[in-house]
């Protein structure tokens, strides 16, 4: 079977500094896929090239066998890929139900006319905001935030938020799924918790995760494969267990042992 | 009370029938307004002042679409009204069109340049673009201040209009430009409710994650000038009309930050609040002009004022209250005066507690 996320020799540089030096790696569908390493070492970069934020200075990004490596960030969206951000960007002063709305944004059509001019129920802009509505409820009742539905999302807590996040990109209908430490500022039930709804995404929802996280125990429990990078460097994939034992990965997080004199 | 029944409720215009009620009884004031003011001087209110904030509204809306909801600053839309202003004009004086087909056209070229002012914010923010925008605003009545084909600085004398063979009066325009605010009101208020203003708010939000959700930023920003434009273009055509001549230097800077003014005071990101800041703000402009007739306190203003500041006394006092109104508005309610009204309606939710 083909991959669904196929990365070619990632490179990014800024500056002088290489961000990102030749990463290579590959996705199954289905798959949840996560991406370690100490702080630095471009696991958000590799995001922000997959979704379009940053442009690689050379490499390639396929999905499904199509090239998005130079698409903007909203055509990569339309593709099919939907993204949380490490720290929450999400529209605060929106209320939960209209963040999730703007998820539903790509498979909707309103226009300008149509949106201001729709004036009873059965009217074209009405029905697609209603029926679209149900898709998103559908999302809120799959993450449980029935409570959170008709409030301003500055005045959720932070966990809450993060979830919102989720479901933001849940709405979207994604084919992958990008998650950018999702557990971060969570506490143990609702990491937990999490550790369930990542599993439904795949299991239920068939959406590819790929997932970057600093939370071991969750990362152990949940990958089928996981990447190991350290200074923008490839040094480890494979299943969990092997990363677990891997030398390399262990010499990047607990460090060298040094002779002393 | 507060029970949905479908998800159609959420996105109706009127959401109870409490707010029908109403909104048919302010409909009804308004359609007997011309008559109240002239039988009992509501106010001290003449049909021109209402005409006035009237147009002022519909630039208030237009402005806060792309101040209060997309997040993008616009210190130019004086050039905008004075573009739709001259169009409007000069369509019914060189080509006879009739008011209902100018009109729009004046929208439609106002918001051509809305788009191509749109351009250059795509990569600008705050500052910056604050003072691109204030460049087109200066720029495009300097342009028309030059061009014999807009009268140049004598400016145009806006043709007289008939309505079934009578000239038209201030009351008949009334009606005219009342009707247009109210649809452009209602567009508004829609407009935010779907696809299209949910795109423009999560912008000015996150501009990041409404790209990575898939809105397509470009589009999105220059279409909020556009529309934005578009409002003021329409409402500068009406402005011809009850001004009665128009010439360049009445488009002046001052013009664009009164209009910014208005969108804050009324509330950034209120249609409601934008209407009242534009009643406020034009209201204040005109009663203050005869700040004398105040009774107790404006003698002794502009006896100060005469005293210590200048000879004539009023412009220079009537401006001093004007700014310190302002600036108390904004320091008491940074949310303008829809902050005010939400506030107000909480107190009596919750009332006795």
């Amino acid at each position: 079977m083909d991959p669904i996320l196929k990365i070619e020799n990632l490179t990014i540089s800024f500056g002088g500094i290489r961000a990102l030096n030749k990463v290579s790696f590959e996705v199954e569908k289905g798959a949840i896929y996560s991406i370690i390493g100490p702080n630095g070492a471009g696991k958000t970069t590799i995001f922000n090239c997959i979704s379009g934020i940053y442009q690689p200075s050379s490499g390639k990004i396929f999905l499904k066998g199509e090239d998005i490596t130079y698409l903007r960030p909203d055509q990569v969206a339309k593709k099919g890929i939907a993204r949380t951000f490490q720290n929450i960007e999400l529209f605060s002063h929106m209320s939960t139900m209209d963040n999730l709305m703007l998820g539903r944004h790509i498979h909707m059509k309103t226009g300008i006319w149509r949106g201001a001019t729709f004036i009873y129920k059965g009217s074209k802009a009405a029905r697609e905001e209603i029926e679209h509505r149900g898709k998103v409820e559908e999302v809120i009742d799959f993450l449980e935030l029935q409570a959170a539905r008709n409030q301003f999302v500055v005045n959720l807590p932070y966990g809450t938020r993060k979830l919102v996040e989720l479901g933001r990109a849940l709405a979207l209908d994604p084919e992958v799924i990008l998650l950018d430490e999702p557990s971060a500022g969570m506490n143990m039930e609702e990491k937990g918790d999490l550790m369930f709804s990542i599993q439904d995404i795949r299991d239920d929802l068939g959406i590819t995760v790929l997932l970057v996280e600093h939370d071991m125990n969750l990362i152990m429990d949940v990958s089928d494969r996981i990447l190991a990078l350290n200074f923008g460097e490839k040094i480890a994939e494979g299943l969990p267990e092997e990363i677990q034992k891997h030398p390399e990965v262990l010499k990047a997080y607990l460090g060298e042992e040094e002779k002393v004199a | 009370m507060d029970i949905k029944r479908n998800y159609y409720e959420d996105i109706e215009l009127f959401k109870s029938n409490t707010i029908l009620v109403w909104s048919i009884l302010f409909l009804i004031f308004l359609g007997i307004l011309p008559w109240l003011i002239q039988k009992y001087h509501l106010l001290g209110m003449s049909i021109y002042i209402v005409n006035l904030i009237t147009i002022h509204a519909i630039v208030a809306i237009g402005l806060n679409i792309l101040v209060g909801y997309t997040g993008q600053i616009s210190m130019g839309h004086a050039g905008f009204f004075a573009l739709g202003a001259f169009t409007t004009v000069i369509l019914i004086l060189r080509w006879s069109f009739p008011l209902w087909v100018a009109l729009p056209i004046a929208g439609f070229v106002s918001s051509a340049f809305g788009f191509i002012l749109g351009l250059p914010a795509l990569r600008l923010k705050g500052p910056y673009l604050a003072i691109a925008t204030l460049g087109f605003g200066m720029t495009i009545t300097t342009i028309i201040k030059h061009m014999e084909f807009f009268g140049g600085r004598m400016g145009l004398q806006a043709p007289r209009l008939y309505l079934f063979g009578t000239p038209m009066k201030d009351i008949h325009y009334y009606y005219v430009i009342m009707i247009i605010a109210v649809l452009m009101t209602i567009g508004a208020v829609k407009l935010i409710k779907t696809r299209v203003g949910r795109a423009f708010i999560a912008i000015r939000d996150s501009d990041i994650a409404a790209e990575a959700m898939g809105v397509n930023l470009t589009y999105y920003k220059t279409l909020a000038f556009a529309v934005s434009a578009f409002y003021t273009g329409i409402a500068g055509g009406l402005y011809a009309f009850i001004l009665g001549f128009i010439n360049p230097e009445s488009f002046h800077l001052i013009m664009s930050i009164t209009f910014l003014a208005m969108v804050v005071i009324g509330g950034l990101g209120s249609i409601m609040g934008s209407i009242a800041g534009a009643a406020l703000m034009t209201f204040l402009d005109i009663k203050l002009q005869a700040i004398q007739d105040i009774p107790a306190i404006g003698p002794a203003l502009v006896t100060f004022s005469q005293k210590y500041m200048s000879i004539s006394g009023i412009s220079n006092v009537a401006v001093i209250v004007y700014g310190l109104i302002m600036i108390l508005i904004v320091l008491f309610e940074p949310l303008g005066i829809f902050g005010f009204w939400i506030r107000t309606k909480r107190y009596w939710k919750t009332w006795p507690f």
